[in-house]
């Protein structure tokens, strides 16, 4: 009975243990693609630095944008001397007025499409006279990547809490017909009879409580030593959980009055 | 402690084991004797609550046998053996114990020694005969001090000699106010109250 519970906790783990690589690797996976859509830059020339000012105070606001740098024609002319080593046509350049340059960074887990084409409306409604430069087809890209592996991460949640559910209620009713005998002979002797359902309930405890917080307890400790950056969002422990009281639920309803 | 009034079993609108009143008191051994299929196993079963499709009224201690459900205060003992075959003696006997007193323990070691089980104590129950085994059923339902022992067919398991070596370890139990009724085929010795099942009616002798 006890070596039951015990390959059943053991089992548990191993599945929950995977279940958490699941949700690491898609979150790890995710900031790879979203650092590519905030390192790429929108870029804004305009003339007239107060409209490239007056756009930086409208936007600056949303929570998809990370960084906002404006630099002005003399700050772009050394740049391209000093980038170029043009120090002989210094004085040419000079006489020249160069635009402003707005660079925009996103933060790549909020500048989605609907954000994108916002922003994009604003631009060319409201400020006609600002020329924009942007790697859309490489937003794209990563975005479609994105959405697969959304995607896929959700199809793989579901075939772990269907897997989960699976093994958890067939190894729980295994075990538990197989104690049938036990019980019976207990019954037969004298023995309390509410006290199996009692030892279900006690069994379900164990069960559904020690692998998750074996799980969570890890994942605290490796992320408080800081072993791990990426963030698994506490929740999916409580789905986790729920799942294994809906397996324990089903367990009961399956087993009926034999418990 | 066990009163039955106008009790009868009905079977394809045929009625037997007819008991118009029944009274046994506290410590009291009774023998209810009878030919197979008059109905005996079935009366045990419904003063043990397992059947109820009965005609009258069983009362222990003035209350029904399912007041009894979640805590039974009876025990049958039946012909099949009700044993963990691959568990020691100990462990049968303490089963339904949830915790034993060093007091209980001593009990059972001479509750063992009188049905000669002392020395086999750690030994697995299928290796036991099957009259051991049975020994092994009384000690457990004795030691418990139930309201009623029931025991099915007892002179199937016990010949003289055993239920002698029975009998006398049912009295730690009935010394406590337990009460015995047991079954058989045929008229038992040592019992105080001996009732027989003739014309499908249960008659005192």
């Amino acid at each position: 009975m006890r070596k039951g519970i015990f390959l059943q906790i053991v089992i548990i783990i191993i599945i929950l243990v995977g279940w958490n690589l699941l949700h690491l690797g898609y979150n790890y996976q995710k900031q790879v693609f979203e650092g590519k859509i905030s390192s790429i830059p929108m870029i804004l020339f305009s003339k007239n630095i107060n409209t490239l000012d007056s756009l930086n105070l409208e936007i600056n606001r949303f929570d998809y944008i990370k960084e906002i740098k404006v630099e002005c024609d003399s700050i772009v002319a050394e740049k391209i001397i000093s980038s170029y080593g043009l120090e002989q046509a210094k004085t040419i350049l000079e006489s020249y007025t160069l635009p402003c340059i707005m660079k925009i960074y996103f933060k790549g887990q909020n500048f989605k499409t609907q954000q994108k084409t916002e922003l994009e409306k604003l631009i060319s409604d409201k400020y006609k006279n600002i020329i924009s430069d942007y790697n859309h087809n490489l937003w794209k890209i990563n975005r479609k990547k994105i959405e697969l592996l959304t995607k896929a991460y959700y199809a793989g949640n579901g075939i772990f809490i269907v897997f989960l559910l699976f093994i958890s209620v067939f190894l729980r009713i295994y075990f538990e017909m197989k104690s049938n005998e036990y019980w019976k002979v207990f019954r037969a002797s004298g023995g309390k009879r509410s006290l199996r359902k009692k030892q279900f309930l006690l069994n379900s405890f164990w069960i559904c409580l020690v692998p998750i917080i074996l799980n969570v307890g890890a994942y605290f400790i490796i992320t408080y030593f800081k072993y791990l950056n990426i963030i698994i969002d506490y929740r999916l422990f409580g789905i986790e959980f729920g799942t294994l009281l809906l397996s324990t639920f089903i367990t009961r309803i399956s087993l009926g009055k034999n418990i | 402690m066990l009163k039955i009034e106008n009790f009868a079993l009905c079977f394809e609108h045929e009625r037997f084991m007819l008991i118009n009143e029944l009274h046994i008191g506290s410590g009291t051994k009774v023998n209810i004797f009878g030919d197979n299929k008059t109905g005996k196993s079935l009366l045990l079963k419904s003063i043990h609550g397992d059947f109820t499709k009965f005609e009258g009224n069983i009362l222990i201690k003035e209350k029904p046998p399912t007041f009894y459900k979640k805590r039974k205060n009876t025990i049958l003992i039946e012909n099949v053996p009700h044993l963990l075959l691959n568990e020691s003696i100990w462990k049968n006997i303490v089963l339904p114990l949830s915790k034993i007193s060093s007091h209980q323990k001593q009990k059972i070691m001479d509750l063992c020694m009188d049905a000669d089980l002392n020395d086999k104590i750690g030994e697995r129950v299928k290796n036991l005969s099957f009259s051991s085994q049975k020994f092994v059923e009384l000690i457990r339902a004795v030691i418990q001090l139930p309201y009623l022992i029931l025991i099915d067919d007892i002179d199937n398991f016990f010949d003289e000699k055993s239920l002698l070596k029975a009998l006398n370890i049912c009295d730690f139990a009935l010394n406590s106010g337990a009460t015995l009724i047991a079954t058989s085929k045929y008229k038992l010795a040592h019992f105080e109250l001996v009732y027989k099942v003739q014309d499908k009616r249960v008659v005192k002798l």
